[in-house]
């Protein structure tokens, strides 16, 4: 007997479960099966969780969207704002404005500068301890220099090392 | 129905509830998937632009500097705005709040505002028409209906009228107009962003689902000149010390003066000339390092002048240069061979040549006898170029003043060049005089940047370069494509540029001690002390219908230095002065005080002791 309703059951679970949840009128009322309630139940929650996932993501989207509409605007606005700065830096650094600080602070304009150049520079030679009939040492000419050799070499270091210490190491000879 | 016939019924509606729950499950599944994978696609970017309405995102004009970085033009755009008022009479607190939202952004206290929307007042209160861009941006985003704000393209300019007809400006459209402004103005402009959305009834941007599309702009490109402020405005005090001032016309606050007195023009002072123009080139490069004109304007009050002198005299007006021709002359006539340095010539005061009779400028019937090639140039003896272009014949001098660049641009990148006008044989306009005529620098237009140019070519060992103003363009930091920005500066071919070996070195160098022994003894005005320059005077009737009218003259000088290694070629051209009527006595002056400055302020040390 047992045996027959477990394999009763069995059907009925099989057909339960091939046919899907069942409505069955019992007597005068409906009857929904437990199993029927679970299977639609969790058909009804995948699809309220795809609409809810579907909702999340648009206002994702329209959340980011805002935000990089916010960030378009404040790097328009800061592009603004560093011309305007970069101009009244310009403005203040004008040559009008560096000549007016120029004349504010007494100093001198480049263009009034008097310029000063000595080309020609002929060492002053010192009186103290020489008589005039002594001849004026001169640099050796480079000519004569090439053609004495040793000589000639010597007279070049002699004459520096006068001009280094401010007189005359020894009396020139020609 | 049987009670089996009634569950097949109940299933198989339950199977078709089943499978449209799938199907959409799958449509939300998939427009998920679609959302974050799939880019977006032409179909939407096209939804977008007809449904939404763009938002214009306005790039930064570029800002134009020197050759040392100094800014000569930057953007300084600016605002308008005007709100309506009635609306917000009736609605106290909207007034406060309105009155709050503007006191931050106009920097004016909040009293002040709500008492000026109280006023009854059909016309709309102009909060101002020259606001900082920032300000008309913090308007415009508030968005309301009773606020309009526009905004316009403007300059600033912190030298003044500077260098104003090589710059340019722009106008109140938005279009360049003279000089760089206008020449590079596809780099300077940048181009615009827009940002598609979709809007609220409010005008408010709703950030919601539906297509948008950024499209980014790029802000203008940055220009570095090869112009120095300081020899610049040089240059136009020294011109303008040239130039007679007009009665009804004040002198410029903003160009400064030594010693709050026109630079002095040596000489027999001021010719007090009409207009004029003063170049100054780099010679181995070509870079323009000055270039004044006057008359010249404003750019900041550029529609209170005449449009004429908006153009840059020194690249787009013609004339006759005269005399200065004869040292190209001189060259073509050494090239040939047909003479030698040495070389001398029977000045008898009068050549014919083409039906026409030539005589020299100083009037002097019987002439100078055996005359030399420099004593030639020294004296300017028109005779004497005949004679050389004669025996140059008509092929080899038009081809060596070709060669030379004239009737053709230079190529400068400055807008609206002109190519001058020089006849050759075939021309219905030429005549064998006007062999002759041209060897002295007559019957035949050019440029004073074509001067310049062919003066640099003698100067350069023979070589002819490109003039020009622009040595940088430097993009924007932020740019969409580095790949096009770098395609577009190479095709831009900035910098040095040589066109052409117009005579051999060796030849050139003759020319050019020719030319400073020349200046040495017939144009001492010119001398600069301690530098060994060469150059030539010109003097040239303006010629009209009816001939050569007495008086009007345009006198100039063009030179180089210092010799042997010329740094600078400069050309003075002063139009009808009225003290003085020579080249060498109204423009030499001018030449040797900014070749001074020039070799002062760079430095080029003198390689001639200065008594």
């Amino acid at each position: 007997m047992s045996e027959e309703r477990r394999g009763s059951e069995r059907s009925r679970l099989a057909s339960l479960l091939y046919y899907g949840g069942r409505v069955v009128r019992q007597g005068s009322g409906f009857q929904i099966e437990p199993r029927s309630l679970v299977y639609y139940g969790s058909m009804l929650v995948l699809v309220g969780l795809g609409c809810w996932l579907y909702l999340h993501q648009a206002t994702q989207a329209s959340l980011t969207g805002a935000e990089i509409v916010r960030l378009i605007r404040a790097r328009q606005r800061l592009s603004l704002e560093i011309a305007e700065l970069e101009t009244q830096v310009a403005l203040a650094g004008g040559s009008k404005q560096l000549l007016a600080s120029v004349d504010e602070t007494e100093l001198v304009r480049s263009w009034d500068l008097a310029r000063e150049r000595r080309i020609s520079y002929v060492p002053v030679q010192s009186s103290v301890g020489e008589s005039d009939d002594e001849p004026v040492p001169t640099r050796p000419s480079p000519g004569r220099s090439a053609t004495k050799g040793l000589v000639a070499i010597w007279h070049e270091l002699r004459w520096q090392m006068e001009e280094w210490l401010g007189q005359p190491v020894s009396q020139h000879g020609s | 129905m049987t009670t089996s016939g009634v569950i097949d019924n109940q299933q198989s509606r339950m199977r078709r509830l089943v499978l449209f729950l799938a199907i959409l499950g799958s449509v939300l599944i998939v427009g998920l998937i679609s959302g974050h994978l799939v880019p977006n696609s032409g179909a939407e970017r096209a939804y977008a632009q007809v449904h939404g309405r763009p938002d214009i995102i306005s790039p930064i004009r570029g800002t134009i500097m020197d050759c040392h970085g100094h800014v000569l033009v930057s953007s300084n755009d600016r605002a308008e705005a005007h709100i309506y008022r009635p609306v917000y009479q009736t609605i106290e607190v909207q007034l406060v709040a309105a009155s709050a939202t503007l006191a931050p952004i106009l920097d004016m206290p909040q009293e002040t505002i709500s008492r000026t929307l109280l006023l009854e007042d059909s016309e709309p209160w102009v909060i101002g028409k020259e606001l900082p861009a920032t300000v008309g941006f913090d308007l415009d985003q508030l968005q309301w209906g009773t606020l309009e704000v526009s905004f316009r393209t403007e300059r600033a300019y912190p030298e003044g009228e500077l260098a104003a007809s090589i710059l340019g400006f722009v106008n109140y459209d938005n279009i360049a107009n003279v000089g760089v402004e206008q020449y590079y103005d596809g780099y300077l402009r940048g181009h615009s962003g827009e940002l598609y959305g979709i809007r609220g009834s409010d005008r408010e941007k709703l950030a919601l689902t539906g297509p948008q599309y950024y499209v980014p702009g790029q802000d203008g490109y940055d220009l570095v000149l090869t112009i120095d402020r300081n020899v610049q405005r040089y240059a136009e005090a020294l011109l303008g010390a040239c130039i007679q001032v007009d009665a009804d016309e004040q002198g410029d606050d903003d160009m400064p003066s030594v010693n709050d007195e026109p630079p002095l023009v040596a000489g027999n002072g001021s010719p007090k000339a009409v207009s004029g123009n003063l170049v100054v080139m780099e010679v181995e490069t070509g870079a323009i390092i000055a270039m004044a004109n006057r008359p010249s304007f404003d750019p900041r009050q550029y529609g209170y002048v005449p449009s004429n002198l908006w153009k840059n005299t020194s690249v787009s007006d013609v004339y006759e240069p005269g005399s200065v021709l004869k040292l190209l002359t001189m060259a073509a006539a050494l090239d040939a061979e047909v003479v030698e340095p040495e070389s001398t010539y029977d000045d008898r005061g009068t050549i014919s040549y083409g039906g026409a009779a030539f005589q020299n400028s100083d009037g002097i019937k019987e002439g100078h006898g055996s005359t030399t090639m420099t004593e030639l140039l020294a004296f300017s003896r028109n005779v004497g170029s005949v004679h050389l272009a004669v025996l140059l014949g008509e092929t080899r001098f038009y081809e060596m003043f070709r060669r030379f660049g004239f009737g053709e641009v230079t190529g400068v990148d400055l807008a609206a060049e002109a190519d001058g006008t020089m006849h050759v044989p075939g021309d219905p306009d030429w005549s064998r005089a006007n062999l002759a005529t041209c060897s002295f620098g007559h019957g035949i237009d050019v440029t004073p940047i074509q001067v310049v140019a062919a003066y640099g070519a003698l100067a350069n060992g023979g070589v002819l370069v490109r003039p020009y103003v622009v040595q940088k363009v430097i993009p924007p930091d932020a740019n969409d494509n580095p790949a096009r920005v770098q395609d577009e500066l190479a095709a831009l071919q900035l910098g040095p540029r040589q066109v052409r070996q117009v005579i051999p070195q060796d030849i050139a160098l003759t020319v050019s001690e020719m030319a400073a022994d020349s200046v040495e003894m017939g144009m001492q005005a010119a001398i600069v002390p301690g530098y060994r320059v060469a150059g030539k005077s010109g003097t040239a009737g303006v010629p009209t219908e009816k001939g050569y009218p007495d008086g009007d003259v345009i006198t100039s000088f063009a030179g180089y230095g210092p010799l042997p290694d010329p740094q600078f070629v400069v050309l003075v051209k002063l139009d009808y002065a009225t003290q003085g009527v020579w080249g060498v006595e109204t423009a030499a002056p001018v030449f040797s005080q900014m070749m001074k400055f020039l070799f002062d302020y760079y430095g080029v040390p003198p390689n001639e002791p200065i008594i």
